[in-house]
C-alpha cells in the first residue's frame, strides 16, 4: 500500500539543478509493474549494447534480469519495506527493506538489529554505465538514508547492512557503498552467490546523514 | 514517519528485568524492544489465522518442536 | 531539515555518485564461488526459464492451479518457479516440466540452473528469448512468435 507520498529533492544532471521528487513510503502492484515496464527493456537493450560494444560478460551488470513485479506478493509483509522515488512521473529509484530477522555482524555491534537493504535499484537512465548522460543524480544515497533514517525510527540506531552487487572500481555499487554511504565491507561474509556484504554502524550512519532529512 | 501515541505500561519486576536485559543485549530502548515484539506477534498471529503452525529447530539435533502461542 | 540543507546534501551526494552504478540484491546465480563469474548466459537462463514457463501456461490459457495439476508438479513450486527471485525448481518438477511441454529435457535442466551447457547457440536463444518477453501477463504477439521460436530450440533433441 502506498503512503502519502513525501516530497524530497533530487539532483536533475541535465539542468544542473535540485528539482523536486517524491519519496513514496510503501508502493503498489501498479507502481512496481510500470516502473518495471519502464526500466527493463531500456535496462536490457544498454546491456546488449555494452556487450555487442565488446565488453566482456564478466563485465556487464549482474541485474541484467530483475524483475521487480516478482517481489509484489511481499508488498503487505509487516516485516519488509517497499520503498520508491519518483520524479517526472516515473519512478528513479526502489528499495525493498527487511526490518526484522538481520543481525549485525561487525565486531562492534555484533549480533544487534539492523534494517537489511535486500534489493535496491536506480532506473538504468540514472547510470553512466548504461547512458552517456545520466538524467538524475543522488537517486541510490537517498534511498540507503531512507533505510539509514528507518533504522533510526525502529530503534536500530542507524545500523543497516546490504550485499552489493560487483563492482569496485569507481563507479562500481561497491566503490558506492563503501566511499559514499560510508559503510564498510565484510569480505569473510559474503553470501552464497558471493557478492560482498557491507555494513553501516551508528557512527557513520551520522556522518552520512548530515545535512539530509525525510 | 507516522504520529504516535503514548501509552503507560505496567510490567513486574521480572517483566522489567526481562525487557532490560533485551534492551541491552540488543542495544535498543525499551519501547523499541515493545514495538519489535508487537510486529513479531503480529506476524506470528497472521500466520497462525491461516491455519499454519510455528515450529522452532533444534540447529543441532535438527529437531523441529511446535511452538504454542495463544 | 530545511530546503537549503536538502538541497545542498543532494548536490553533494549526486557528484559523489556521478552516475555511479548502484544496486544490492541476490543475482539469482546461487551456489558460485565468484559472483564476477556469472555470465549473462546463465542470467538469461534463469529469466528464460521462469519466462518460459509462465509464457506456456499463459498460452494454454491455464490457471496456475490447472497447470501444476496437468503437468503434475506441486502448485507451491510452480507459484515459487514464477514469482520467487532466486528459486531453483527440483530436478523431479523439471522432468515432469519437460514431459508436459514436449521439450527437451537436458535443455529445460539447463536453462533452471540444474545443469551446464556450452552450447554457444542455446545460450544465445535463451539470451534473445529473455529479451523479448516482457513482464506482463497478456501474451503480445511478439512474445507469441518468440515463444514458438525458443519451444522450436528447445524440442531439438
Amino acid at each position: 500500500m502506498s503512503d502519502n507520498p513525501i516530497p524530497i529533492r533530487l539532483y536533475d544532471q541535465l539542468k544542473r539543478e535540485p528539482v523536486d521528487a517524491l519519496l513514496h513510503t510503501g508502493l503498489t502492484e501498479d507502481q512496481i509493474r510500470t516502473a518495471q515496464s519502464d526500466w527493463e527493456p531500456v535496462r536490457k537493450h544498454a546491456i546488449e549494447q555494452l556487450h555487442d560494444q565488446g565488453a566482456s560478460l564478466e563485465a556487464l551488470p549482474k541485474h541484467w534480469g530483475w524483475d521487480w513485479t516478482r517481489k509484489i506478493s511481499r508488498l503487505g509483509s509487516k516485516v519488509l519495506g517497499f520503498y520508491g522515488i519518483e520524479c517526472a512521473g516515473q519512478m528513479q529509484g526502489m528499495m525493498e527493506v527487511a526490518k526484522e530477522g538481520y543481525l549485525a555482524k561487525l565486531p562492534a555491534q555484533m549480533g544487534k538489529p539492523l534494517i537489511y537493504v535486500r534489493y535496491i535499484e536506480t532506473a538504468p537512465w540514472n547510470l553512466k554505465l548504461l547512458e552517456p548522460t545520466p538524467h538524475y543524480g543522488g537517486v541510490g544515497s537517498r534511498l540507503i538514508l531512507v533505510a539509514t533514517e528507518l533504522s533510526l525510527e525502529e530503534g536500530y540506531k542507524g545500523r543497516v547492512g546490504l550485499h552489493s552487487l560487483p563492482g569496485r572500481s569507481k563507479g562500481g555499487p561497491e566503490w558506492f557503498y563503501e566511499n559514499t554511504c560510508k559503510m564498510e565491507p565484510m569480505e569473510a561474509e559474503r553470501d552464497g552467490e558471493g557478492l560482498l556484504y557491507f555494513e553501516l554502524t551508528p557512527e557513520k550512519a551520522t556522518e552520512f546523514l548530515k545535512g539530509g532529512k525525510s | 514517519m507516522a504520529e504516535k501515541r503514548t501509552m503507560t505500561l505496567n510490567l513486574t519486576d521480572d517483566e522489567m528485568a526481562s525487557l532490560e536485559a533485551l534492551s541491552s543485549r540488543y542495544d535498543m530502548t525499551k519501547t523499541a524492544i515493545i514495538r519489535k515484539a508487537l510486529r513479531m506477534y503480529q506476524v506470528i498471529d497472521e500466520r497462525l489465522q491461516r491455519g499454519d503452525k510455528l515450529f522452532l529447530e533444534d540447529e543441532i539435533e535438527k529437531k523441529k518442536s511446535e511452538l504454542l502461542v495463544l | 531539515m530545511n530546503r537549503i540543507e536538502e538541497d545542498a546534501w543532494i548536490t553533494q551526494k549526486a557528484a559523489e555518485e556521478d552516475g555511479a552504478f548502484i544496486a544490492a540484491g541476490h543475482i539469482g546465480f546461487s551456489a558460485m564461488a565468484n559472483a564476477a563469474a556469472a555470465s549473462t548466459d546463465t542470467l538469461a537462463a534463469r529469466v528464460s526459464f521462469s519466462r518460459f514457463v509462465e509464457l506456456a501456461r499463459l498460452k494454454l490459457r491455464l490457471s496456475k492451479e490447472q497447470f501444476a495439476v496437468k503437468a503434475r508438479i506441486p502448485l507451491q513450486e510452480l507459484v515459487c518457479i514464477e514469482e520467487d527471485d532466486v528459486f531453483t525448481p527440483t530436478p523431479r518438477t523439471v522432468h515432469y516440466l519437460a514431459q508436459f511441454l514436449k521439450v527437451s529435457h537436458p535443455k529445460l535442466l539447463s536453462l533452471a540452473g540444474l545443469a551446464q551447457t556450452k552450447d554457444a547457440g542455446f545460450n544465445n536463444a535463451a539470451l534473445k528469448f529473455a529479451a523479448k518477453s516482457e513482464p506482463i501477463r497478456q501474451l503480445s504477439k511478439e512474445e507469441q512468435e518468440a515463444f514458438d521460436e525458443f519451444v522450436k530450440v528447445l524440442s531439438d533433441r
